[in-house]
């Protein structure tokens, strides 16, 4: 595994975690939905601009530009974001302008920004840059597609930073659908957030934590095949159960995580931010302050001390189950 | 004639997603499409003001340059609905 550095978050998420570490006073979801806690985006984006950016757009837009500047503003060479639900709101409104006006007088605006790549296509433009761009669209899995690219970016030798993201919008037709389908309930809420890192061959002074692994893994046929996957992940990562100090998880506990890791402490960083496909990264954002000993993130996270190792795990109704690994840097 | 551009003036807020944009703000003989003007209006909003014509008021555009002089200001969009509405 090659070594990569965090060294730029920007965390826009249901906790106040934009402008500072994961606030003292934890946010709750109401009516089972988690809303992100916005930053006035006059600070970041153009009036004129700002004006056909649903929020999608904004929240990563926001998130990429605080990442970039707590990297010192480096040269970027690849762009990769993960997203399930995409750009949902402008997708939602060109076909709710399909309906009304009976198929004619359709806009281009909202058909053009409601694809799923508009979040890496307006960070580029925005930036101007024309590197490496890549949008993963891959379930629950989408931001560690995106973080695997990355990797594989670096492998390849040519390049230095790479900005990734996680971003998922809830708008609502969705929380009405969600709660439709059951997805949504009081014990269970559903969430939406963006977040972005700056990712980095070079390690630095203000690097964050170190990006050790992440390995996706479909449908285990049982839990010994899940351990194994999980073994493999943390023997590439140059660790030992022994040193993983925190598993970051969902709602249920990991299958592995008692005969695995049974010194590890457990937390469920869903019930900071809510399901949705791409919360890994919020809990890699969150992870990785906590490695770094940020002290209010700590007490968030119920840590006594800064943890060494990190596992985030996530799965979804056992078919995509994924890991990522932090490391101290 | 008075009463239409301020009609105007909320359909084209509405439609064009001018945030922050009151009715009141906006002039009447202000360039619309002037890069450096307050509303700065770009070729996507053209697109979107001739869907509104058609939509509202059943007016088509067909020719480009028909097209810039009726965009030059909301006054102009104005005259145009009035000469050419039913």
């Amino acid at each position: 595994m090659e070594k990569i550095y965090i060294n730029g978050i920007g965390n826009i998420s249901p906790q106040n975690t934009f402008d500072e570490s994961i606030g003292e006073k934890l946010v709750k979801s109401v009516d089972s939905f988690f809303v992100c806690q916005e930053p006035q985006y006059k600070q970041f984006i153009q009036r004129k601009l700002l004006r056909r950016m649903s929020r999608a757009v904004r929240m990563g837009l926001a998130a990429a530009h605080k990442s970039l500047k707590e990297a010192k503003d480096p040269a970027i060479d690849a762009i990769v974001t993960g997203t399930a639900w995409g750009c949902v709101k402008d997708t939602e409104k060109f076909l709710e302008t399909i309906i009304e006006n009976n198929e004619q007088y359709l806009t281009p605006t909202a058909f053009v920004q409601s694809t799923h790549n508009t979040v890496a296509g307006q960070i580029a433009l925005m930036h101007h840059n024309n590197c490496y761009n890549m949008s993963y669209v891959q379930g629950s899995v989408s931001f560690e597609s995106a973080l695997i690219d990355a990797i594989l970016l670096f492998k390849d030798g040519n390049t230095q930073n790479v900005l990734a993201a996680g971003i998922d919008e809830q708008t609502d037709q969705l929380k009405i659908l969600l709660k439709r389908l059951t997805c949504a309930r009081e014990s269970y809420p559903m969430g939406e957030g963006a977040a972005c890192f700056v990712l980095s061959n070079r390690k630095e002074e203000f690097s964050y934590a170190k990006l050790a692994g992440v390995k996706m893994i479909y449908r285990p046929k049982n839990i010994r095949a899940l351990e194994n996957h999980v073994k493999s992940a943390i023997d590439n990562a140059n660790i030992t159960p022994d040193q993983v100090n925190l598993i970051l998880t969902g709602y249920a506990p990991p299958p592995f995580a008692k005969s695995m890791f049974p010194d590890a402490q457990l937390f469920n960083y869903k019930q900071l931010c809510g399901e949705y496909p791409t919360s890994t990264a919020f809990a890699m954002a969150i992870g990785a302050k906590a490695i770094q000993n940020d002290e209010k993130t700590k007490k968030a996270l119920g840590l006594k001390h800064s943890p060494n190792n990190i596992i985030i795990y996530n799965q979804a109704e056992n078919i995509h189950h994924s890991i990522i690994i932090l490391s101290k840097a | 004639m008075e009463e239409l551009i301020e009609t105007l003036k909320v359909q084209i807020i509405k439609q064009l997603n001018l945030e922050d944009v009151e009715p009141d703000e906006i002039d009447a003989d202000e360039m619309l499409f002037d890069a450096d003007g307050e509303l700065g209006l770009d070729s996507i909003d053209a697109l979107e003001l001739i869907v509104l014509l058609d939509k509202e008021y059943g007016i088509k555009i067909k020719n480009q340059e028909e097209g810039k002089k009726i965009f030059h200001s909301l006054k102009t969009m104005a005259e145009f609905i009035l000469q050419h509405q039913d």
